[in-house]
């Protein structure tokens, strides 16, 4: 399959189920708000080394938010339960707290639940109160600018992680532009994170080493520099290649945003658009980008 | 299922139907629920007696009760589910102990409206009597949970020894609103009564407005809290519509009863001096 000139692998990308949580982070204004979503979001680039993965969701206008203030919802992912509200203890105690003017809700209805405002709490220092609205629980912790407001339970669901797609092309100039314009078009999909630095990585990885005690090395078959040293996955003509690694709340938003994302790329430069996978091995979960294109085109 | 209860029968006795639990009338067939039995004065009768009685098929369990609703009491008392919509003014005791469901009343409710209410929502479109989301006589604990929002006014020691829950008027309070109240929280959008808060542990009293505060109550500053506008926000989008203008307001805070614990709060949107 071609799209533009642009050869679609006939392959599938590999994805396994995550635990999530969505987070509504409100502030007095839109950029205080993203200020603290991104304070929250910072380093949870991928599951190897930060074990969790986390990016910006939609953009919210106040009369969606639980408070009536702009807002920015997040999505945070990890490998179980109680990592992941390890995590939200943790970003929301230690980045979204501290931000000026902020508030932080749930924003995932989900039945499973995780209390982290009931710890959180305990900051407060005895002059904590909550109060319970329609049947949820809020924790108002006194801080120097007013209160600090967050819901007592987070709600987690299963979500999907590792959707990626992989960009090769002859320009690296136009390949880095078309791997922007993917991040963009993917970011623009409700309900998915790209949690890589402006959702792409440059540096592919596989499970393993030839180093014990280091769990992903650089996948050397598509490094460029690497083609006369390995059984390259590049043809002669490739000159870089960029991976979007995608994060979503379902199955069918991941492939929505990967559709989305493979239309964004296909665009002089770029000569192939594949997919990683471990032969079925690694998850349950498989995109196959023709199906992909088909059926979001 | 959709049961009409119009109350037919003339005269001045109250008909209490303290002993009949609206959830439970949902599951009967129409015949039966002609069996139930309510007091009017001292005297048990079946309902077909003073009601002419309808029922139909709907996708919701409702219930609607009109004709002179004014000498219902109780009614609603202890509802689990459900909706019960009263045309016209209702009795003593409305919603009394009830712990799910809707209870509308298109006029007035009279004293002890939602009396120890543990969950639902409970919707007066006039005015309310006194004590209303209070406890009941001999009890330590007033409401423990659900919601009260009267459009209008709410008469003397509302809330009294509330614990949880919310209640709402949009007109004034009587005397003591809060009285001795344990959590929860009262919003009286109108002038405060006097005595609010009285021996009040912990939870909120926000009002629009408010002449002069019991000694127990020390001021603590202005503020935009960040509660409030979830609590306006939550009424605006299910319940009351002109609340834009207050959610950017700030309050001046005051804390107390110090008399007892100084956890609660009154906060005053308009604070006469």
């Amino acid at each position: 399959m071609q799209i533009h000139g642009v050869l679609i692998d006939d392959t599938f990308a590999e994805a396994f189920p995550m635990a999530v949580s969505r987070l509504i982070i409100t502030a007095a204004s839109p950029r205080l708000a993203l200020q603290a979503a991104q304070a929250a979001t910072g380093l949870a680039i991928s599951i190897i080394g930060c074990a969790c993965e986390a990016g910006l969701d939609e953009t919210l206008p106040s009369e969606k938010t639980p408070d009536g203030r702009p807002g920015q919802a997040v999505l945070l992912f990890s490998y179980s339960s109680e990592k992941l509200e390890e995590h939200l203890f943790l970003r929301i105690g230690q980045a979204i707290l501290p931000s000026a003017t902020s508030a932080c809700f749930n924003g995932l209805e989900a039945e499973k639940m995780v209390k982290v405002g009931s710890r959180l709490r305990y900051f407060g220092d005895g002059y904590q109160s909550s109060k319970q609205l329609d049947g949820k629980r809020y924790w108002r912790i006194p801080v120097a600018d007013g209160e600090f407001v967050m819901e007592e339970s987070y709600g987690f669901g299963q979500g999907v992680g590792g959707g990626n797609l992989l960009l090769l092309g002859d320009n690296p100039d136009a390949v880095l532009e078309a791997a922007e314009a993917a991040a963009a078009a993917i970011n623009a999909t409700p309900g998915v994170i790209a949690p890589f630095p402006g959702g792409i990585c440059r540096s592919p990885s596989k499970p393993g080493s030839r180093y014990k005690n280091v769990r992903a090395s650089t996948n050397e078959v598509f490094c460029p520099t690497l083609r006369s040293r390995t059984t390259t996955k590049l043809t002669p003509d490739i000159k870089s290649v960029y991976e979007l690694v995608i994060d979503g709340l379902s199955v069918e938003v991941v492939g929505q945003a990967m559709a989305a994302g493979m239309q964004a790329a296909c665009r002089p430069g770029v000569v192939r658009i594949t997919a990683g996978n471990y032969g079925g091995k690694l998850g349950p979960y498989q995109f196959h980008l023709h199906k992909l294109l088909e059926a979001y085109n | 299922m959709r049961i009409e209860l119009e109350l037919r029968s003339p005269g001045n006795l109250l008909i209490d139907f303290g002993k009949l639990c609206i959830s439970d009338l949902f599951s009967l067939p129409p015949k039966e629920v002609e069996k139930q039995t309510v007091l009017v004065g001292n005297r048990k009768f079946v309902l077909g007696d003073h009601f002419k009685i309808a029922c139909f098929d709907a996708d919701k369990n409702s219930l609607l009760l009109c004709g002179e609703t004014r000498r219902i009491i109780s009614a609603g008392r202890q509802m689990e589910s459900g909706h019960l919509m009263i045309e016209g003014d209702a009795g003593p005791y409305t919603g009394a102990e009830m712990s799910g469901g809707e209870l509308e009343v298109s006029g007035n409710a009279g004293d002890c409206l939602g009396e120890a209410m543990r969950g639902g929502v409970l919707r007066v479109h006039g005015n309310a009597g006194d004590w209303c989301g209070s406890a009941q006589p001999g009890q330590s604990k007033g409401m423990t949970g659900g919601t009260i929002v009267v459009d209008g006014s709410i008469g003397d020691e509302a809330g009294a020894e509330m614990r949880r829950g919310l209640l709402v008027a949009g007109g004034n309070s009587g005397k003591y609103p809060g009285l001795g109240m344990l959590a929860g929280t009262i919003i009286c959008l109108g002038q405060l009564g006097a005595g609010a808060g009285m021996e009040m542990k912990r939870g909120s009293i926000v009002t629009g407005c408010a002449s002069e505060l019991l000694p127990g109550f020390y001021p603590a500053g202005d503020a935009n809290y960040e509660w409030l506008r979830i609590y306006l926000a939550w009424l605006q989008r299910y319940w009351l519509s002109d609340l834009q203008a207050w959610k950017q307001r700030s309050t001046r805070c005051f804390t107390g009863d110090h008399l007892v614990s100084g956890k609660g709060e009154i906060l005053v949107y308009d604070f006469l001096e």
